[in-house]
């Protein structure tokens, strides 16, 4: 088995390698081959409707080069450039590999999941998944130290207020405007959430006064218990 | 043994017959159309629950006349769901309950590729008319391709005008046809959760769906 090998780093991405293998059969019978990756990271297969094509997995790729044949396989590596990437095993006479015929079937006939964009109330970023797949938790504190289900409440909370003062201290025409806008009901509906916003604003300051002054006496002994362990 | 049944085109009956055979082989039908489920759901966890790793297979199976393993109907639930997982589960039902039969979606994407692929034998329903022949060429080939071995076909609803072309189907798809009439009893059957087999033994209808378990029972012997 002949082989070539290049490897390149990503334009612009310095931590991105992308590798060439080009392996040649000059033996008149089919051999097996097994191509390693050699570089610090998981290999990045090639894939159709998101099944890595056959014969690739994390570590690199196993399959046949026909007699007299050649195939040349492709793949990035999210690992600095070394030299050389890619070990090449010569198995022998290749005598038929078993495929996964389901993963097969999707890779041929494509995902017949609906589009993200398609799904009312998401996004295409935000599936309520994060990349890895797994739930993100909607409580995730991520940057702003307001958690966004705080933070959704308040701003509801602030809108009815908002809408409440309107109609308290504006002038005749903006009170006018505002009554325009919502009906009698609507009013009323208003009023009775606003006493309800009071009253869930005074005991959710009275828990996050008593939570903020127990987290301030909190003092975890980190390094008295890492000595202990 | 896996049962897939498929047709390619859409609203020809492919879940009423699913229903019925599932019936007369006493097997638990999965309703594998992701997107567009029909046999009636219920309340509790679905295929698409299953397929998002949200639930076992067997608290999925929903028991009844016919058992089933019904699918959400969700768009978000079609979204979450792995078609790649289906193999897996269709398998672990097989292993679980015995006998499966799969009412595959219309189409010839992966969601009836995959259950095509882990079937052993497959069963095309198809529409009496000569148009409806074309979906179910494809439909025979990729199943030729995915090594499901067509048992038998369904030509369902029939009437007495349309003089079925039985020949030029047994002909052109190469396996038995059953000629399912155009029954009230088999069109409610699913609704009302009563397979025409155990409503209406004697019927035509409850004949030919008899006379598809028994072609689809005789792949398994062989």
């Amino acid at each position: 088995m002949d082989s070539d090998w290049s490897v390149t780093s990503l334009d612009g991405h310095e931590g991105v390698a992308l590798v060439t293998v080009d392996l040649r059969n000059p033996s008149p019978v089919d051999r097996g081959v097994r191509v390693r990756n050699r570089l610090d990271g998981p290999v990045l297969p090639p894939r159709r409707a998101g099944v890595p094509d056959p014969g690739w997995d994390e570590t690199g790729f196993e399959g046949i080069v026909a007699a007299d044949g050649r195939r040349t396989l492709g793949y990035a590596c999210p690992a600095p450039v070394e030299r050389p990437p890619v070990t090449v095993v010569d198995e022998g006479r290749a005598d038929g590999m078993e495929s996964d015929p389901a993963a097969a079937a999707v890779r041929d006939l494509g995902d017949p999941r609906p589009p993200s964009d398609a799904i009312p109330g998401s996004t295409a970023v935000d599936d309520g998944r994060d990349e890895s797949g797994e739930p993100t938790d909607p409580n995730a504190v991520d940057g702003d130290p307001v958690p966004p289900a705080v933070e959704s409440w308040l701003a509801a909370v602030e809108d009815r207020i908002g809408r409440g003062e309107r109609l308290t201290n504006g002038s005749v025409e903006a009170t006018t405007a505002a009554l325009e806008a919502d009906d009698a009901a609507a009013v009323t509906v208003l009023d009775a959430q606003l006493s309800a916003d009071a009253a869930a604003l005074e005991a959710v300051a009275e828990r996050v006064a008593s939570l903020a002054d127990r987290v301030a006496a909190v003092d975890v002994p980190v390094e008295a218990l890492r000595r202990l362990s | 043994m896996i049962v897939a049944v498929a047709g390619g085109k859409g609203g020809v009956g492919k879940t009423t017959v699913a229903y019925n055979l599932g019936a007369a082989l006493d097997a638990v039908v999965v309703d594998a159309d992701l997107g567009m489920a029909d046999l009636p759901r219920g309340r509790g966890p679905d295929l698409h629950d299953v397929l998002a790793g949200r639930a076992e297979v067997t608290e999925a199976i929903r028991g009844g006349t016919v058992s089933l393993l019904p699918c959400g109907r969700s768009l978000a639930g079609a979204r979450a769901a792995d078609v790649r997982e289906l193999a897996g589960t269709l398998r672990r039902v097989e292993d679980e309950t015995g006998d499966v039969v799969v009412d595959c979606p219309a189409g010839l994407r992966a969601d009836v590729g995959v259950p095509l692929a882990v079937a052993d034998a497959c069963v095309l329903v198809v529409s009496p008319r000569r148009f409806a022949l074309a979906d179910a060429v494809r439909t025979r080939e990729l199943a030729r391709e995915l090594d499901a071995g067509l048992a038998g076909i369904a030509l369902n609803r029939t009437t007495a005008a349309d003089d079925p072309p039985v020949d030029v189907f047994r002909r052109i798809l190469g396996a038995p046809v059953s000629t399912v009439p155009a029954d009230p009893r088999v069109g409610r059957s699913v609704e009302d959760e009563r397979p025409v087999v155990a409503t209406a033994p004697t019927s035509t209808a409850a004949e030919a769906v008899g006379s598809l378990a028994a072609a689809v029972q005789s792949c398994k012997s062989r």
